[in-house]
């Protein structure tokens, strides 16, 4: 479903040259229920950007879909975020003005989803995370599992082919973080969603049922952990 | 949610913020506003003094008068001027007329010599010509017909140590370029709108002005105003009157054309809106800051909103439709309470007198603004299309901003 092959990527700071992938080669397919693995600059969150269009790799391939994403436009890779790929941030990164009500229908508002459609998906999500009642909360007025669960309403209402999530629960004490990984996996179970999370918790890892280790921005292992 | 929402709510996260933008555009958008109401005012007064006491709206003259002007050749006249008043009184455009002699005249007042300036009228015509002409009758009254009356500028009265009651001896010079005194009976003092009036006029019957400079039938020009404003019809209407009928030899102006007045209305007008102009770029310095900031402080919003799918074109209206609203808010407060400071000031009118005293120009000493609803409402369109225009290179910023490099913030 999702395809990348031999990604390089490398920043240059002034004299610096740090190279953040150095070759990557990975293939997820549906539903599946991956960690990335890494330590602290291992090139995770490089290469979940990459996944997720919003950076692009120097080198090497990504298909979404079958179809390839390198090399297209910047306007062409917003449409493939808005339609195909769902988000969650380590700081949850909810708009603060928003309810958690319109946070959630904001992502399907900017597909020009019909308000009705926008109501019925949105009350469902909210109830399937766990937010019954809270729809017209903003996020100052909710607990960082609370936000985080918002986010993951936020990124699965519009149907992603992926979510990606980079270390959704580092900002989570273990039991908050743990509650969240089970929603994914809850979801992922139920409904064939995929997901993908970084994490160099071992915690996390112990979660994912398929477990790809990064390392110096290279994949240094990749092992199927348990099944469904 | 629609995008004007999220940025009508936007608008109250910096409550203090906001309220600094939108005040320093009603700054602007006030300033501007009773500036205009000021350059309006000063637009109707220039035009009133101008119209009564210099170019009328229309004016003839001796052509040879007009040519040789600075040499004040008091012996080129209207010859004739009631019989022509008579016809130019047929023309459906004008609405009144006022023949005038002009006396360039001295006084002695033990060695000091003062210079005067006698304005013969027909006290009857000039009620017509000018309306308010009572109002200007300080202490005393207007002369009377077929007297040697006079009424005297209020400074030029106290330049001569005269007051009701006293008589005063002029020189002059004839229409024959022969020396002449004449002595008026002074019944009036009066308080001219313009500086320079009161120190130098006086009134007098035109009739004893005639006699003194000895002008027989002639005036020295014919004032005209028109009946619907239209000054070119009007001066069109009395040349042809003229080339038709006579007399020769005589210029037809209008007061576009020859007021000082009016040319300095003109560069009055470019001047004001230089002016207007700096205060809408200051106040459009704000709102830039303003926007600016946001942005920064909003990066990582606008990285998730990105990677959420929102493009850049929406991303800039997020913060250009928030600006707007700055801007709206400014401008109408900004223009209301100008509009609530020039409206009294209508009425009660602004003293400049102690600083025109010097001033030789056709400028009343008390300024009437007048608060032009047209010129008002622009202002509130220009201010707000400045603070919208003033947001919207910086809001670009936000669609250029990269969602990776927005998202590590
Ligand atoms: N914009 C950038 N400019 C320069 N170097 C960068 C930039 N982004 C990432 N890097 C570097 O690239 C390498 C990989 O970074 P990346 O953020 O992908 O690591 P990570 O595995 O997510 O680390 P962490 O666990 O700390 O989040 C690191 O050495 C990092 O310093
Ligand atoms: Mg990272």
């Amino acid at each position: 479903m999702i395809t990348v092959t031999d990604v390089h990527k490398e920043y240059i700071d002034g004299e610096t040259h740090v190279r953040a992938l150095r070759g990557v080669s990975l293939e997820i397919d549906e539903a599946e229920f991956l960690s990335i693995a890494g330590p602290s600059g291992s090139g995770k969150t490089t290469l979940l950007n990459i996944i997720g269009c919003i950076d692009t790799a120097d080198s090497g391939s990504v298909e979404i879909d079958g179809a390839p994403v390198n090399g297209s436009s910047k306007r062409s890779l917003v449409e493939i975020r808005r339609a195909k790929i769902g988000f969650v941030f380590q700081n949850f990164n909810l708009i603060p003005v928003l309810t958690a009500y319109e946070n959630v229908a904001m992502a399907l508002a900017l597909m020009g989803t019909p308000e009705s459609e926008i109501r019925e998906r949105t009350m469902k999500l909210l109830r399937e995370v766990g937010l019954s009642g809270m729809e017209d909360r903003r996020p100052a007025k909710l607990s960082g599992g609370q936000q985080q669960r918002v986010a993951v309403a936020r990124a699965l209402v519009k149907d992603p082919i992926i979510v990606l999530a980079d270390e959704p629960t580092a900002n989570l004490d273990s039991e908050t973080g743990e509650s969240i990984l089970k929603l994914m996996e809850d979801i992922n179970r139920k409904r064939g969603t995929t997901f993908v999370f970084s994490t160099h918790d071992q915690m996390v890892m112990d979660y994912a049922y398929r477990l790809c280790r990064l390392h110096d921005g290279l994949i240094e292992s990749d092992e199927v952990r348990r099944s469904a | 949610m629609k995008l004007s929402g999220i940025a009508l709510r936007n608008v109250f996260r910096n409550g203090r913020r906001s309220l600094l933008s939108v005040t320093a555009v009603a700054v602007a958008a006030l300033s501007i506003t009773l500036l205009f109401a000021l350059l309006e005012g000063i637009r109707a007064d220039i035009r009133h003094n101008a119209w009564n006491y210099e170019s009328g709206e229309v004016r003839i003259r001796n052509a040879e008068f007009d040519r040789y002007e600075y040499l004040n050749p008091v012996q080129y006249v209207v010859p004739d001027h009631r019989a022509l008043a008579e016809r130019l009184e047929q023309l459906p455009q004008v609405a009144a007329l006022s023949p005038r002699i002009n006396i360039p005249a001295v006084s002695f007042r033990g060695e000091r010599q003062i210079s005067a300036r006698g304005i013969g009228l027909d006290f009857r015509m000039e009620q017509e010509y000018q309306e308010d002409l009572d109002l200007i009758v300080a202490e005393g009254r207007l002369p009377a017909t077929g007297t040697s009356e006079a009424i005297l500028g209020n400074r030029l009265a106290r330049e001569l140590g005269a007051g009701v009651g006293d008589t005063v001896t002029f020189l002059t010079q004839t229409r024959a370029r022969t020396s002449n005194a004449f002595t008026v009976d002074v019944v009036g003092l009066a308080a001219f709108p313009v500086a320079a009036l009161d120190r130098t006029a006086f009134l007098l019957p035109i009739e004893a002005a005639g006699h003194y400079m000895r002008m027989r039938d002639a005036a020295s020009e014919v004032l005209l105003k028109s009946t619907d404003g239209r000054t070119e019809v009007l001066k069109a209407a009395v040349s042809a009157l003229l080339s038709e009928e006579g007399p020769e030899g005589m210029n037809v102006a209008s007061w576009t054309e020859v007021s000082g007045g009016y040319s300095y209305l003109q560069m009055a007008d470019v001047v004001y809106r230089i002016i207007a102009l700096f205060f809408f770029l200051l106040g459009s310095t704000v709102i830039v800051n303003t926007t600016m900031m946001t942005i920064h402080e909003r990066t990582r919003e606008i990285g998730t909103l990105s990677a959420m799918g929102m493009r850049g074109g929406q991303l800039v209206r997020l913060f250009f439709t928030e600006a707007t609203y700055l801007g709206i808010a400014g401008s109408l407060a900004g223009v209301l309470a100008g509009a609530a400071l020039a409206v009294p000031l209508q009425y009660t009118g602004i003293d400049f007198g102690a600083q025109m005293e010097m001033v030789d120009m056709d400028l009343s000493t008390v300024l009437y603004p007048v608060l032009n609803w047209r010129s008002t409402v622009l202002t509130f369109f220009y201010s707000l299309a400045v603070a919208m225009l003033a947001s919207f290179v910086p809001a670009r910023r936000a669609a250029k901003l990269q969602p990776v490099v927005a998202l590590r913030v």
